[in-house]
């Protein structure tokens, strides 16, 4: 016999209370643990996504939307640069490193990014198998695209215009050869199909100067009209016309000296046609719209723990009324008060420790259903099983909520005069 | 063995007990006879270290139960003094062997499973041991708790009415159990009753009314 049987024996006994207390306090536990894993996951990959880069320079529009298309891959670009003032903002003192890219195209939901080799480089993305592309109509593919879509080194495949998996219009003339896969990085590179500025725009039937020419050269009215590397859904006048000219849709900068992050920007946005974004200042907006939802979940699991404790206390509570009996017993038998008092907290953490380990159980298996449906559709790297920091704080909170809610209880069994409770019965 | 001297107990400003001396040898059998309200139980209790009299001195097996106190007296009670309640109290949640185990446990001595075998095997019980309480009749019951008053070998066996509601066959077995149990550990026994059917098995009897002896 032993004080952990004494009060597992009596937790055995009330049945339904006990999986109703243990129930509601799991619910609680895993609401928190949810939050806490999505929330710190997400802003974790949102941080590793954007490290090292400090400005993203795009078409005028929502800076939230440029960081969002150009930076996670998430949204639809706001629009194509031109090459000239792309040029002037690139080549300015204040840029240390600048990637260029061209969007617009997907090949079965992936994001076919045109760019430089700089762009895997600054990820620390390189071939797991074969090479980074070099050529035109040439592409290194993500390792999510690779497991996905099948594709392997040697196979071709014809991006769509737009980003959903199913319309778009195929560009069926104008295959592209895969040259390598990316090993896993757990970064956007991931899911990205990657290939030269050049091919995007050969695709598109745009040629540029510096390009050869391409093989299939039809560059017929109709294919001109839609060939703008980016389904711009707000069409802005004028743009039509130029749409089949050779275009960036965004450039990633990281500056030259932390300096520039007071000048350079402002110029851009004043003196340019262009939008300067800064990830870091959008990521902590978007948090700060997310963070009131997040808030407001978070009181709710406070709550359901609260009323778990409740139940708890209450549980207990009634317990010992029915129990005075076998306490006064205990006594007579030698117990001390302090042994009596450490059965009934025992049974308190027992039950909430329960409910804890339940809870832990419940939210990181929530976690990883919602993870994989956010991989789904967001192609983020969440892992619903890994242990976040947090986790210990809540175990902490939720044994000592346990323990506050048996100290009435245990402090009444402490007191309980033997002798009238017997003489009662 | 036990001594009581000068003891008196009040609720409030009413006098329940007064008993100027009160004594038992070591393995002797003592009836304590009085009807509901002659402050019987009260008697048991502070015999049992479960309340303290407001006066005089309570000696029981060697030691002084009035200033000991706190830990020191549950664990001298746990370990020296069994008591039999009318209502047996047993621990519904648990089984025979762990109702008996709750003994030793809570008196912390060793808890010996053959001293449970030992215990039932002369109450006839033994093929209990995995039974919960609600399993059991009335009389099993009551054995069990007898069984768990004798666990530690106390040096003074106290019962609280252990006969009431009993018919006269199942009184005189539960009594024979008492006094078997008693002498088979060196008990001293004291039982509390207002039943007069089992005055004749007792060589000693203090009858009490109003808290004070009278003459039998």
């Amino acid at each position: 016999m032993n004080l952990f049987r004494l009060s597992a024996s009596y937790i055995k006994q009330r049945k339904l209370s006990t999986v109703l207390n243990v129930l509601v306090l799991a619910l609680g536990i895993a609401t928190i643990v949810v939050l806490l894993i999505l929330s710190t996951q997400v802003r974790d990959n949102l941080s590793n996504n954007s490290r090292g880069i400090d400005l993203v320079v795009g078409a005028k529009g929502s800076p939230m939307q440029l960081i969002l298309s150009a930076v996670y891959h998430i949204d639809a670009p706001s629009g194509n640069i031109a090459l000239d003032e792309a040029e002037r903002v690139m080549n300015d003192r204040a840029v240390g490193k600048a990637i260029p890219m061209a969007l617009g195209d997907s090949y079965q939901g992936f994001r076919v990014v045109g760019t430089t080799v700089d762009y895997p480089a600054h990820y620390e993305a390189a071939p797991d198998q074969g090479r980074l592309w070099e050529g035109n109509r040439e592409a290194t593919i993500g390792a999510r695209v690779a497991k996905e879509t099948g594709l392997g080194i040697g196979d071709t495949f014809a991006s769509s215009h737009g980003y959903s998996a199913d319309d778009g219009e195929e560009h069926a003339d104008n295959p592209v050869e895969v040259v390598g896969i990316l090993a896993e990085t757990g970064t956007v590179m991931d899911q990205l199909i990657l290939t030269s500025i050049e091919t995007v725009w050969l695709v598109h039937g745009i040629q540029h100067d510096d390009t050869e020419h391409s093989e299939d050269d039809h560059a017929h009215e109709e294919e001109a009209e839609q060939a703008a590397p980016v389904r711009d859904s707000r069409p802005t006048p004028g743009r039509q016309a130029e749409a089949a000219e050779a275009e960036y849709t965004a450039i990633l900068i990281s500056y030259s000296s932390p300096m520039a992050a007071a000048v350079f920007p402002r110029w851009v946005n004043n003196e340019t046609d262009l939008q300067a974004a800064a990830p870091a200042y959008e990521t902590a907006r978007l948090f700060n719209m997310l963070g009131v939802g997040f808030d407001a979940l978070r009181v709710f699991g406070l709550v359901l723990i609260l009323a778990a404790l409740l139940a708890v206390f209450v549980a207990l509570i009634n317990a010992l009324k029915e129990r005075r009996y076998d306490l006064a017993m205990m006594r007579t038998l030698g117990a001390s008060r302090i042994k009596l008092m450490s059965h009934v907290l025992l049974e308190g953490l027992i039950l909430s420790g329960m409910g804890t380990i339940l809870g832990l159980i419940l939210g990181h298996t929530a976690a990883a259903i919602l993870a994989s449906a956010v991989q789904e559709s967001r192609g983020m790297a969440l892992d619903g099983f890994a242990i976040v920091p947090g986790e210990g704080w809540i175990v902490v909170l939720a044994l000592g909520a346990g323990l506050i809610a048996s100290l009435i209880p245990a402090y009444q069994a402490y007191r309980t005069d033997i002798s009238s409770v017997l003489a009662e019965g | 063995m036990f001594t009581l001297s000068n003891v008196k107990h009040r609720y409030g400003a009413e006098t329940v007990l007064d008993l100027p001396h009160f004594h038992a040898e070591q393995g002797s059998h003592q009836l304590i006879l009085g009807d509901s309200g002659s402050g019987k139980t009260t008697l048991l209790h502070i015999l049992a270290g479960l309340r303290k009299p407001t006066e005089g001195s309570v000696s029981v097996a060697g030691a002084d139960l009035v200033s000991l106190g706190g830990n020191a007296l549950d664990r001298f009670r746990g370990r020296n003094i069994g008591i039999v309640f009318q209502r047996m109290h047993l621990l519904a949640t648990l089984t025979v062997e762990d109702n008996l185990l709750m003994a030793p446990y809570l008196a912390d001595l060793p808890q010996a499973k053959d001293r449970i075998r030992e215990v039932l095997a002369t109450l006839d019980m033994d093929h209990k041991v995995r039974a919960y309480p609600h399993e059991l009749s009335q009389g099993q019951r009551q054995r069990v708790a007898i069984a768990r008053a004798v666990m530690n070998k106390p040096k003074v066996l106290l019962a609280d009415e252990p006969t009431a509601s009993l018919d006269d066959i199942r009184a005189e077995k539960v009594l024979e159990l008492l006094i078997s149990q008693a002498n088979a550990n060196g008990s001293t026994l004291a039982v509390a009753t207002h039943d007069r059917r089992i005055v004749d098995s007792f060589e000693n009897t203090l009858v009490i009314e109003s808290g004070v002896e009278v003459s039998a």
